[in-house]
Formats: structure tokens, sequence, C-alpha cells
């Protein structure tokens, strides 16, 4: 998510404080302390490990998988008349528009024996999308070029915001670029404490951009009204959800055409005013024919950016249409201006260790939440002092697909806050940590429900007509 | 997966970037440095601007930062690690002000100590009295909200993580802040 500036004095406070610097001197010093402090560590050696063998094999796989994808054949050239959108390879959906911009051809760079390849750079008014294979690693490293910016001419610094690494194959988004710009510099590098690859290079690759050039085949997108999707239905698991399964809608967005292979986009929204976020699970789509037959779909998430976005493939044949795609479940995060409350008596002087017994049952949603108990902490990865970093972990039962839950102190003056903390599942329920940095809050607490983070199941189908077979 | 995180259209980090060089300090304390380099002005800023003096300013960097190493095998991830490492700092802001009973606030830091030519020094002190001038008058809670995000440079995740409150609730406090300094400052 870009944080963009958008006042005159926001400019004006960033340049005025960054001339606040620590001295040098300082810095050295406070560095030189801490580097004594590193000779009492040993460094934990993954080698052998359980967790390295897991990585490998993971690495493995992922390396199969980019041959897999490599091995498409060359795509048919088919135009992409009436359409604003065309889908290309290695790039995703990207807008057939005079303004996109592309990489005239693959720019390659090497160093000590690897080589960085970038295949195609796509800037269109949605994204930046950078796709590039990077080969020739030592054998058997793990190294991953996790660190991908984008430099522009007047050295500012663009972060990914979508996309990721796969095996050799990196296909990473971006925001739009600012008009005008045609130049770029990918600069990738990794960030690993393994020494094997401390000693690798870092990537500094120039890239000039310009029209689509002649090999850049554009495969058919078809969306909008020449998209055939019926209404969606929406089935709950349960009664109690049915209001709510209603509420969720997926769209589908568009198809693309491959030679050998669909790949359908769309996305998630909920008509919900509390659902701030929804996210389609992807190992929860299934797609069947008219006749009932499963089509085995994959994952297709480095085509689309958003994360309320899905996207998927499945290779061509003959199906009878029209498809069924049913999700069977989605993410929500939900946040609350007015949540359920409830109250506890800390008494007047609250001590680490005692636990209060709640048992409030608060309903969220239309999902029931025992409160079930509050308890004072304190955690010494903040402050040794017993008086600060203390904070009271609030615990739940809640059914599994409860995944979270955010609390606000109703109680706490504005200038005080909560700080830290963690929150996640237990085995029945939720926990939930806040940290009071002027130490605990006594007589009666009042919390109230902030967010919610938890998984709704139903049956959301849509059928889709798919588009005849270019020849 | 990544997720953006740009101050001004400068790399100012992000919150997946943070875990790995969290991580790879875990393993390896030597790796501690990244974490270092990219977090010590940010801690330094935010306690020049809460107790408005250079060595107090460097004595409570250094105990955050001394801290944070010890305690870095034992952090679990919270999601946020900014969140983890500027509550060390605010509770040893907390403890800072309870010992001395001073508080500074934002608008009354300074002078300021840098590396820089003399004129360039005048237009940024010019710059900055006029901002502190202006903010001088905002409550409390508005002027931390103002050190995270612009002397600490948090974004409205890391600043919501940190003081439990929604990041949307962050985003609109600090702009309706902006809105009122930056109507001030037109009605000038």
């Amino acid at each position: 998510m870009t944080e963009q500036s958008h006042l005159p004095i926001e400019e004006k406070f960033k340049a005025a404080i960054k001339v606040v610097e620590p001295r040098s001197e300082f810095s050295e010093r406070l560095w030189q302390q801490i580097s004594h402090k590193q000779a009492d560590r040993t460094p934990t050696s993954l080698v052998g490990s359980g967790f390295l063998r897991t990585l490998r094999t993971v690495a493995l796989a992922l390396l199969v998988i980019a041959f897999a994808i490599m091995i498409i054949g060359p795509q048919k050239v088919v135009d992409a008349f009436n359409s604003l959108v065309g889908y290309l390879p290695g790039a995703g959906f990207v807008e057939d528009d005079p303004s996109t911009l592309f990489l005239a051809e693959p720019v390659t760079m090497q160093q000590e024996g690897m080589k960085l390849t970038v295949e195609q750079v796509v800037a269109d008014q949605n994204n930046v999308v950078v796709s590039y294979t990077l080969t020739g690693l030592p054998e058997g490293s793990l190294c991953v070029f996790d660190s991908n910016l984008l430099r522009l001419p007047d050295g500012k610094k663009k972060l990914p915001v979508g996309g990721g690494i796969s095996g050799t194959k990196a296909q990473i988004y971006y925001q739009p670029l600012p008009e005008g710009v045609t130049s770029l510099t990918l600069l990738v590098s990794q960030q690993s404490s393994d020494p094997a690859c401390a000693t690798l290079p870092s990537w500094s690759i120039d890239l000039a951009l310009g029209p689509r050039p002649p090999g850049a085949t554009l495969m058919p997108v078809t969306q909008g009204q020449d998209l055939q999707v019926s209404t969606q239905t929406a089935i709950p698991v349960t009664n109690e959800e049915s209001a709510e399964v209603a509420d969720v809608h997926f769209t589908i967005d568009q198809i693309a055409e491959l030679t050998d292979a669909y790949v359908v986009s769309g996305h998630v929204t909920g008509s919900n005013p509390a659902w701030y976020e929804l996210a389609a699970r992807p190992e929860y789509i299934l797609v069947k024919d008219s006749n009932g037959n499963a089509i085995p779909i994959e994952q297709a998430d480095d085509d689309v950016a958003k994360s309320n976005n899905f996207a998927f493939r499945f290779v061509k044949g003959t199906y009878a249409n029209p498809l069924t795609i049913e999700f069977q479940s989605v993410y929500i995060f939900a946040l609350f201006d007015e949540g359920n409350t409830f109250t506890f008596d800390a008494g007047s002087q609250p001590q680490v260790g005692q636990s209060w017994t709640v048992n409030q049952m608060i309903n969220l949603l239309g999902h029931e939440v025992m409160v079930t108990s509050v308890s004072a902490i304190h955690d010494d990865t903040i402050s040794n002092d017993p008086q600060l970093a203390t904070g009271y972990t609030i615990q739940t039962k809640a059914d599994s697909n409860i995944l979270g839950l955010g609390f606000l102190d109703m109680g706490l003056p504005a200038e005080r806050g909560t700080s830290g903390g963690t929150f996640g599942r237990t085995a029945d329920g939720t926990h939930t940590e806040l940290h009071y940095p002027a130490g605990l809050p006594t007589g009666t607490v009042t919390y109230q429900v902030s967010d919610l983070q938890y998984f709704l199941n139903g049956s959301w189908q849509l059928q889709l007509q798919l588009p005849a077979v270019a020849q | 997966m990544f997720e953006a995180n740009t101050i001004d259209g400068e790399y100012a980090g992000s919150l997946d970037d943070d875990e790995r060089l969290v991580q790879a300090a875990q393993r390896n304390p030597a790796d501690f440095k990244p974490i270092y380099q990219k977090w010590l002005k940010p801690v330094y800023r935010y306690f020049y601007f809460r107790v408005g003096d250079e060595k107090d300013a460097e004595d409570l960097t250094s105990q955050v930062f001394l801290k944070a190493y010890e305690d870095l095998p034992r952090y679990r991830n919270r999601g946020c690690f900014s969140a983890w490492l500027f509550s060390i700092a605010r509770a040893r802001a907390v403890d800072f002000h309870r010992k001395t009973n001073r508080q500074v606030p934002l608008a009354e830091a300074g002078p300021l100590p840098y590396e820089a030519s003399l004129t360039d020094q005048t237009i940024h002190d010019d710059d900055l009295n006029e901002v502190l001038d202006l903010i001088h008058c905002l409550p409390p809670d508005q002027q931390e909200l103002i050190r995270l995000r612009f002397v600490a440079e948090l974004n409205y995740r890391e600043i919501g993580s940190l003081l439990h409150r929604k990041e949307d609730a962050v985003r609109k406090a600090i702009a309706r802040i902006l809105d009122r300094i930056q109507m001030e400052i037109d009605h000038d």
C-alpha cells in the first residue's frame, strides 16, 4: 500500500525532520557496543537441520514448476480485437493501449557465472510488472534474491506491491510509473545471512521502455459485456451464516485464452460495511464442466496484483459449457466502529500472573465468541522493568474459523495508549495481548472489539461460458 | 508476497522486509547490522523530539538497541517488528520522563545537531521552526501521532499496531491533523 503525500505541509515537515541526524561518532560507538555483545552469541546453524532439508525440497519443487512453465510452447498470434486488455505471457493482464510501455527486448546481465534476464517489463495505468529469470546460482544454493526495487530516473525507489519469486522466475508488481518516465533501473539483491549467499553479487540493470515491440504478442482476453457469466448463487453452510454469505460477491473479470490453457481472473468483494478486506482462498476453488467433470486448476496469482484479486489457469480440453466455478471459503478482515464490549474488575493493584474469569459471550457479525478470561502478563522482551511492558492477555473460546480478535481499551486516556502485543489462535479460541507502557490500568477495565479476522465458509457458484477457441 | 511502504516516494522498508531482517539476525547475530542501520535514525529522531536533548536521545537510543539486540532471539513474530522496537522505545521514554519528570513537546526540541552547511542549516531551521510552531498547540496524543509518522517514519499500519488503533483510524487522524495545520498556514 502506497502512502503518498498530499499536502505541502507534509513535504515541508518531512524535509525539516530529516536534518536531525545522530552523530556519526555516536552511531559508530553504539555499534561497537553491540558488536562486543555479539562475541557472546553463537550463530544458529541451519546446516543439516530439518528446516534446511525442507527448504531444499521446496526449492527443488519450485525449480521444477519454473521449468514446467518455461516449456510452454510458442504462443499463437491473435490480435486482441474488441478488447482493451490483452494477456502477455510472463506479464499477465495488461492494458492494450498506446500509453502502455514495454521492454523492446529481453535484457541480460551476467556476473560470476550467473545470468539475470529481464524477460519483460510492462508499465500501464494500473501497474508496472517486471518478469525476469535468474539462473546459474551455485549448485545447491538456497539463496533467494528477494529484494527487488525499481529505481526511477529521479533516484526514488519503488517497492513491490505484489507478485513474487518462484524458483528461477520472478514476476513482480509495482505501482504505476509517473507520467513521462520511460527508463528504470531494476535493483535485485538478496539479504540472507547464509555466508554462501552473502558473497553473491547484487544486480543493477537499466531498462528502457517504449511502444509494444512486434514480438510481444498479446493473447486475446474476453471481458466486460463479452464475458458470459451467470448471476452468483450463494449457499450458506449453516442457516446462521446465510445473510453473511449473501453479502459476499465473487466476480469473474477476465478470461485469457492462451495456446493451451485458459487463465481466469476475478475479485471478491463484500457488501457488509464492517468488512475491510476479503480474499479468495485458491485452495477452495473448484471448477467443473456442465457434465460434472472436475477440471484441475492451478493457482495463477502471479497474474494479479491486488489482495482481493484471484487468478487460476487450466489446460484447454473438451469441456461442456458452461463451467461451474465454486468458491468454498473466503478470508475476511472486519473492522468495527462500535464493537461489542466487555468489562472486568482489575482491582486496585493488579499483579502479573493474576487472572480474572470473564465468561461473557459476545456476538461478532453473527459469530459467537466467549471471552473466557483476562490475565496480567509481563513481556520482558520489551523491558525488564516490571513496572513497564506489562499488559493483559484476553483469552476467548471461538470456533476454528475465527483467526484473531483485536481489542481497544475504552478507558485509556488518549495520550497513553497500549502498545505491542500479539494475537492469534489458541487450541480452542484466540488470545490477544495488550501492553501498557505506563503500567496496568486498575479498577473496571472495559474493552471493545476493534477487529475480527475469520474464514467464512459457503458455496458461491458462478456459471461461466468459455469463449470460443480462436483458430 | 510484498507490501509496499513508501514515504515521500523514498524507500523506507516494508513489513516483510523487517521480518526477513529479523529472521536473519535471529539466525546469526552479526546480521543485526542491517536492522541497526535501518532503524537507528528513526529511533534517535523519535527520542530527540521527545526529550529535546542530544545526549539524552543518544542514551535512550543506546538502551533501545542494546535491549532489542539482547532480546531478539526471543522476539516472536508479531507481524510488525517496528511496533515491537518502538514499544521498547516508548517504554524507555515513559521511564525517562518518570525519572526526570520532564516532557518536551515536539515543538520545543532543538537546536538541531547535524552535519550540514550553514546555508542548509538556516533553511532547514526556518522550515522546522515554522512547522514546530504550528504543532506546538496540538494535544499530546496528536503530537505522538506526528512523531511516529514523520519523525519515526512509521507507516499507518505500524502505528496502528503500536498504538492498537485501526490503521484506517490512524490514517484519518493524521490526515485531519495535517489538514488543520495546512489550513492555518494557508490562512496566514
